[in-house]
């Protein structure tokens, strides 16, 4: 399915909210959808990158080098980023769907 | 069973041993520094370990004192461990002899530390001998800890079962006993409907009956079921009487309906428990299956080969998910829906007794349901599965996620915002091929549907942006500006109110984070010391009444200023006042004066303590619902109490007039709730219910209602009052039009000698004044670039004194510096007050200490409008 189509944003009627909440309910969408990629992405690394990438923590690296080093460095990263948002967007459809209507 | 060495046990070094160490570590390659860098590194482990062990099986010391002993001392054996595998390393890891040599106890004979201190290896061994030494105590320390892991969860799980089930028998207990008084009320109420509650009275001993077979024949959940059941019907059986009761044939008195609806509330308030504990159970059975798939997983997969990775944590596939486990996944879902349910019905039932129109009605929903329950049941719920599934993470791998997630909620708020709007929208789909995401460019992206209802909303506009700034790569020139851009959008926000909510919650993760950061250092190290647990880092906290900001507080919160670059750090403070015998408007009053003194500079308050302030007391008072002029029973009532700001959250705690004590959130980040208590007709007209004595309405001294006070504070805006100064000037300054003179001095009306009390009330209040003036003036004079105040209001330096100060020649200053002298300088007009200069017992006034007694001069003089900026 084509993401566009169907996103976190439309389902959760964001729009519909001041802008104070949605900018809230942005931020824990994204930081539950960033736990999932980065528990499946630490697991992906070599050890020599978990390393590299502990260090790059450890140095309070910017996130756009964060970002690259983890699209260079993980296998597939966009495509985790994609199945874990369609999992999240998934899950949350099928629950809030079924409140309220 | 080990003998217990002595407490405080100490080491020597014994020199000619360490001598000795070092020599055969020359001899084995090493360099002399070296050497004695690793026995001296030796000495350390084995006298850390030694003491630890002593510590461990010392009876005398309280568990959190071992506790926190043990801690220190696995630091340390984790660092030198770490310390010891380096310089070992810088040879290439060559171990030939332990570190027994190096170290010896005062006492001659001790078993522990003659067992601690055995020889790693006696004999040389091959190289492939070693390495599968080495991983046999890998594995056995690994799989002890797997054990000792496994049976603490076990614990966990037990008491968690055990909790949810107290709940739920407290839940039913309540609810049956509400039950109960509902029925007598309504048999009582209901002379002419006596058959209809004698068939209510049937229908409930049929239940009655009925629930203890059910019991024992389900378990738990189907007894919570029966209850949440129960509850229902008895929520219809109301609103059936509730409806007879809006027939006038019906004649029932008001007082009964008002009864009936007070104990609906406690009957949704019994559900909602029910359901509560019917989702924690949900939950924690989900979680013990998911345990239990992970470790028939790991049985059925080779340790060795999979050693410390990849074998937890790893995506599950559909295929390989046993049953059981969609079973319980799926009863999860459903109960969590359940709870989102009621959550809605709830709201819903709430809306249509209010005043809102139908469309705000439907908007508010909306709004509560993407809101509230969106965070209730999918982001606390998905976070604490996080957890679970970080729990079961190879210990590197969850300290690197632990620390991943670190990083990120270190990032401003309007980075957040950008690499949330990146992640979780249609941006995403702008990195994808084309042949992936049909035509996921960015021009197409931002014109979908989705991007159109958005238009001029933030996310709409920033999302394709955010994602360019993340991740592609471009010029640092480039970069800087769409980082300038970005911080600029982002950082157009109010206060994250959120964040000042807990700073408790905050306080456990941090020292949860403490706790993570020991075991990545363990685990680096390859040991395993299991004893004082290893920490969960339960991300379940983040969300769980907190945003991303709380868990970056740790007392150095920051916002983006205005233009992205500045910062104001937020400080969380709690505010509390007794409820005033003088009325709710007396009391904000009160609570007001406090933040005054708490909060010098109100900026560094969280957003909603800033509104509060801002808003008058009257109003204030009105919106919490503890005083409502269009009611005969205008006025809030309790026995005592206090109100209080916990972190950015408005509280009540109170013990009403019949001794019942209740607790209340009042404002909740944007959220008003109410005030639920009694309220009373404190003007007299009427029906008036006297306050017991000591109560929040009652005079302190003989326990009678002092109507003229009452009337002043409590109702300021219907009475006449006793004090019109106290009730136009103090109170409700903007119902004062026409009080005052030409010059701006106010007119009294019907001056009345002051008694005590309204003296000590209105030093109160000039006090109170005097701050909020200076708080305005100060943003005033400095708005959000505070640095020049920073450094000057409380500063004693001779040359920055008040005095000091107050006499500079502005000429070639900075418009900061010209302000403040000139301001000093009218305070001074005004008052006739100058800054006191420093003598030899004493120290010069600082700004800010001349400043608040200028401007309480000011205030007392009735002048302070002069001096407002």
């Amino acid at each position: 399915m084509n993401p566009i189509q169907n996103n976190i944003i439309d389902i959760l009627e964001l729009d519909n909210l001041p802008k104070e909440e949605a900018e809230e309910i942005l931020i824990r969408t994204g930081t539950l959808i960033y736990q999932n990629v980065l528990m499946r992405a630490v697991e992906k690394m070599t050890d020599k990158d978990q390393d590299d990438f502990e260090k790059m923590l450890d140095n309070e690296a910017k996130p756009e080098e964060i970002f690259s080093f983890l699209k260079d460095k993980v296998v597939d990263f966009e495509k985790i980023i994609i199945e874990e948002t369609e999992k999240f967007k998934n899950k949350t459809s099928n629950i809030m769907n079924q409140i309220g209507n | 069973m080990k003998d217990i060495p002595p407490k405080n046990k100490d080491f020597k070094r014994n020199k000619e041993k360490i001598d000795k160490r070092v020599l055969e570590l020359v001899e084995g390659g090493y360099t002399k520094e070296t050497a004695a860098k690793i026995a001296d590194v030796e000495f350390v482990i084995m006298a850390t370990k030694a003491r630890r062990e002593a510590t461990a099986n010392d009876p005398s010391l309280k568990d959190e004192e071992k506790e926190a002993e043990l801690f220190k001392k696995d630091d340390v054996l984790s660092e030198n461990t770490i310390r010891l595998g380096e310089l070992l390393a810088e040879k290439g890891e060559k171990k030939t002899m332990g570190a027994e040599n190096v170290v010896e106890t005062k006492d001659t004979v001790n078993p522990v530390v003659e067992t601690i201190a055995t020889p790693i290896e006696k004999v040389e061994k091959t190289e492939a001998e070693e390495n599968e030494d080495i991983m046999k105590k890998i594995t056995e320390n690994s799989e002890r800890v797997i054990v000792e892991d496994n049976t603490k969860f076990e614990e966990n799980i037990k008491n968690i079962h055990e909790k949810s089930e107290k709940m739920i028998t407290e839940a039913k207990e309540k609810s049956d006993k509400k039950m109960e008084e509902i029925r007598n009320t309504i048999a009582n109420g209901f002379k002419n409907t006596k058959d209809d509650a004698v068939a209510v009275k049937k229908e409930t001993t049929k239940e009655t009956v009925a629930a203890p077979t059910e019991k024992k024949e389900n378990t738990h959940v189907n007894v919570e079921l029966n209850e949440i059941e129960k509850i229902k019907a008895l929520k219809i059986e109301l609103e059936t009487e509730k409806e007879k009761l809006k027939n006038p044939a019906g004649k029932v008195e008001d007082t009964k309906i008002s009864e009936k609806k007070s104990e609906e509330k406690v009957i949704e308030k019994a559900s909602e428990q029910v359901l509560l504990a019917q989702l924690n159970n949900a939950r924690v059975q989900y979680a013990d299956g998911y345990k239990k798939f992970l470790a028939d997983r790991k049985k059925d997969s080779s340790w060795y080969k999979n050693l410390g990775r990849k074998i937890f944590g790893s995506k599950v596939t559909e295929s390989e998910t046993p049953q059981y486990l969609k079973d319980l996944e799926k009863e999860y879902e459903k109960t969590t829906i359940e709870y989102g349910k009621n959550m809605y019905s709830e709201k819903e039932a709430k809306l249509k007794n209010s005043k809102l129109t139908s469309e705000q009605q439907k908007i508010e929903l909306k709004r509560y349901k993407g809101n509230e329950i969106f965070t209730k049941v999918i982001a606390e719920e998905q976070t604490r599965l996080n957890a679970l599934k970080a729990e079961n993470l190879p210990l590197k791998e969850k300290a690197l996620w632990k620390q991943g997630m670190d990083w990120y909620l270190k990032q401003p708020r309007w980075k957040k915002i950008a690499i949330s709007t990146a992640l979780s929208t249609a941006a995403i789909a702008t990195f994808l091929p084309s042949s992936i995401a049909a035509g996921g460019v960015t021009a197409t992206y931002l014109g979908t549907k989705y991007v159109r209802g958005l238009t001029g909303s933030f996310v709409g506009q920033s999302a394709a942006q955010a994602y360019d700034w993340l991740f592609k790569s471009k010029s640092a020139e480039n970069r800087e500006m769409e980082e300038r851009n970005l911080a600029k959008r982002f950082s157009e926000e109010t206060f994250d109110t959120s964040f000042a909510k807990n700073k408790k919650e905050f306080d456990e993760i941090s020292e949860k984070e403490r706790k993570a950061k020991r075991e990545r250092l363990i685990t680096k190290a390859l040991i395993t010391v299991a004893a004082g647990g290893i920490a969960s880092y339960e991300m379940g906290n983040i969300l769980h009444n907190i945003s991303p900001e709380q868990a970056l507080a740790n007392g150095d919160l920051q916002k983006p200023g205005a233009d992205g670059h500045g910062t104001v750090k937020i400080e969380l403070k709690t505010e509390s006042v007794d409820y005033s015998s003088r009325g709710a408007i007396q009391t904000i009053h009160d609570l007001k004066t406090q933040i005054s003194h708490d909060y010098p500079d109100i900026t560094k308050a969280p957003a909603n303590i800033q509104e509060f302030m801002k808003t008058d007391s009257t109003q204030e008072a009105i919106k919490l619902g503890m005083y409502n002029p269009n009611s005969p029973a205008e006025s809030m009532i309790v026995q005592k109490g206090t109100l209080s700001f916990e972190n950015g959250t408005l509280k009540t705690h109170y013990i009403d007039m019949k001794g019942i004590e209740h607790d209340q959130v009042l404002i909740k980040g944007a959220d008003v709730e109410q005030f639920k208590g009694d309220m009373f007709d404190s003007n007299h007209q009427g029906q008036h219910v006297a306050p017991q004595e000591g109560s929040a309405h009652a005079t302190p001294e003989d326990g009678e209602i002092d109507q003229q006070l009452e009337q002043n504070q409590v109702n300021p805006t219907e009475t006449p009052a006793i004090d019109e100064h106290l009730k136009q000037n103090q109170v409700n300054p903007t119902e004062t039009k026409g009080q005052y003179d030409a010059s701006g001095k106010r007119i009294p009306e019907n001056p009345i000698e002051p008694t005590g009390e309204i003296l000590q009330s209105l030093l109160k209040q000039h006090l109170e004044q005097a701050q909020l003036v200076r708080t305005e003036n100060i943003n005033h004079l400095f708005g959000k670039n505070t640095t020049l105040w920073d450094n000057v209001k409380n500063s004693h330096s001779p040359s920055l004194t008040a005095d000091k100060i107050m006499h500079l020649k502005t000429e070639g200053m900075t418009e900061d510096t010209k302000k403040l002298v000139s301001y000093l300088n009218k305070l001074h007009d005004v008052t006739g007050l100058s800054p006191l200069e420093e003598t030899l017992v004493s120290a010069a006034e600082t700004n800010d200490e001349f400043i608040t007694r200028s401007l309480e001069k000011a205030a007392e003089m009735e002048v302070l409008d002069e001096v407002k900026l």
